[in-house]
């Protein structure tokens, strides 16, 4: 078959059975344990709300046991929160482990991780908070004490409840863990906020619906870094669609967000194709802490036109100041863009 | 978003013995293609939603069945996604006319005539069966080879291949097909 004749039916499909909304995942899998038919699809968005809290992280078998006296003290049963005992402001002391830093990408930023001494216990293990960096495009908690076998999964929320975002977690040092969101905190009149990571932790091999056997709520009142914006030129025309760009600086990190009109989420992206690049001032790709697209409007409100409109959204890791190159990637065309950072 | 620690062979054996997060971390990447599976065989969103629900549950009932390792996984759940879709065409005591997308202006320049160029091929394939749609959706939209078409359809590979050519032929008028596809 022709290439064009393959692309323009590709395309046709692709258009006719176009991708679902992001939250779709999320509803499939909260409502697994439930045969359809039972459970409402009102319901199954409510729950979807929750589900796309969800982000698990299967933390690397290894990790060591913690502290002594699991299981022998009375504790909360599975899936039941456990007292938490948040201290108001960061302490200083203990210091966050070095290698914690650098598996949450956090080493540029090492002197403004905001030390945490809060612990939580559950299903016989105690875990605790021992840092939490926050800026204006990422919060990564550090946890120290995470039981190693099963997957862990998190959500985040502060004042003004839960943060819907994506995220990402891992391993960190010897029993270590983090946990980043892709977001700030809001902070409040006293530039803190008041943040809280749910982690739930799962038996692994286990058969049949399960409940997590661990669930801590760790609380901590975190000062909410900032950021600043960077000149980035109006809408430009790129591959045939239009991008409207924006972009912050952290002292971590660099955002750009592109709005693309005209294009679906899979014209703009696919397994090969990275719609945002960015080179550091001395040529070298900046490494990529996030990248991801997404339509814009909620399923109810996807049709022919809205699903047109596509949102682009990249984080990578910030290097020194001076001039970067942002290059906007189409199948059809290309255009650098120079960003002064710093 | 999951993050895999662990290798996908690893996961599909905790799976097999039913621990519920290994099966969802392999799920969850096919949701998406499960999903516009279903779209194209059913043409409507919310039932090509349940049906991929419905698809999941009965994926994790079947999970012992899952064969071929991970690689084996996709068109499996594919399959009993395209089975599941199968049975609610079947079950329908009514069939639901769909309003089509209003017609365009006749007036065309070179975009204009690319649209309904695009348009004419996308009601030619609505006017195809649910199979054949399926077919060609799984082969040219998601990109499978003709062995997992065949596998995620339930059918041999030679009438995967024919399903797909017959599709194909159907669509000459709004698609010039210079040589017939042979599966690669």
């Amino acid at each position: 078959m022709m290439g064009d004749e393959l692309q323009r039916l590709r395309a046709a499909l692709l258009e006719e059975a176009p991708a679902p909304d992001a939250a779709l995942e999320a509803r499939i899998l909260a409502n697994r344990g439930e045969p359809a038919a039972r459970w409402p699809r009102t319901a199954a968005v409510a729950a979807a709300v929750l589900a796309a809290t969800l982000v698990v992280g299967l933390l690397a078998a290894g990790h060591r046991l913690p502290v002594s006296g699991a299981g022998k003290e009375a504790v909360p049963g599975p899936g039941v929160p456990a007292q938490a005992r948040p201290i108001a402001t960061p302490v200083p002391t203990p210091p966050v482990p070095q290698e914690d830093l650098a598996a949450a990408h956090l080493e540029n930023v090492a002197q403004l991780v905001q030390p945490f001494h809060v612990m939580a216990d559950s299903g016989g293990q105690t875990v605790e908070l021992i840092g939490v960096y926050s800026d204006a495009v990422r919060t990564v908690f550090l946890v120290h004490g995470l039981p190693g076998g099963g997957p862990t999964s998190f959500s985040v929320s502060d004042q003004q409840g839960f943060i819907n975002a994506s995220t990402s977690g891992g391993p960190a040092g010897a029993s270590d863990g983090f946990f980043s969101l892709d977001a700030p905190l809001h902070a409040g009149p006293d530039g803190n906020a008041q943040a809280t990571l749910d982690l739930q932790q799962y038996p692994r091999g286990a058969s049949g619906p399960i409940s997590p056997t661990a669930h801590w709520t760790l609380q901590a009142t975190v000062r909410v870094g900032g950021g600043r914006a960077l000149t980035v030129p109006g809408p430009a025309t790129v591959g045939g669609w239009t991008w409207e760009l924006t972009a912050i600086e952290t002292p971590n990190a660099i955002e750009v967000v592109a709005i693309v009109h005209g294009a679906t989420v899979d014209q703009v992206s696919g397994p090969r194709q990275r719609p945002l690049t960015l080179a550091g001032p001395e040529g070298a790709d900046a490494p990529v802490l996030s990248e991801g697209a997404s339509v814009t409007v909620p399923k109810q409100q996807l049709n022919v036109t809205t699903a047109k409109t596509t949102r682009v959204q990249a984080i990578w890791l910030r290097g020194a100041d001076g001039t970067y190159r942002l290059t906007i990637n189409t199948p059809t065309g290309q255009q650098m863009i120079p960003i002064t950072v710093g | 978003m999951h993050v895999p620690f662990t290798s996908d062979e690893a996961l599909v054996e905790e799976a097999r013995e039913g621990a519920r997060l290994a099966f969802e971390t392999l799920i969850q990447p096919l949701i998406s293609p499960a999903y516009r599976l279903a779209l194209v065989m059913v043409r409507d969103p919310s039932q090509a939603e349940d049906c991929v629900q419905e698809a999941a549950l009965r994926a994790w009932r079947a999970r012992a069945q899952l064969r071929g390792g991970a690689e084996g996984l996709r068109p499996w759940f594919l399959a009993i996604v395209a089975n599941e879709c199968r049975n609610w065409l079947r079950g329908r005591w009514i069939r639901v006319l769909r309003r089509d997308l209003p017609p365009l202006a006749t007036e065309s320049g070179p975009t204009e005539d690319r649209l309904v160029q695009s348009e004419d091929l996308r009601r030619a394939l609505r006017a195809l069966r649910p199979e054949e749609r399926a077919a060609l959706l799984l082969r040219y939209g998601l990109g499978l080879e003709v062995e997992a078409v065949a596998a995620a359809l339930g059918v041999r590979q030679g009438a995967a291949r024919s399903r797909i050519h017959r599709a194909l032929r159907r669509l000459r008028p709004h698609l010039v097909v210079k040589e017939v596809d042979d599966g690669r």
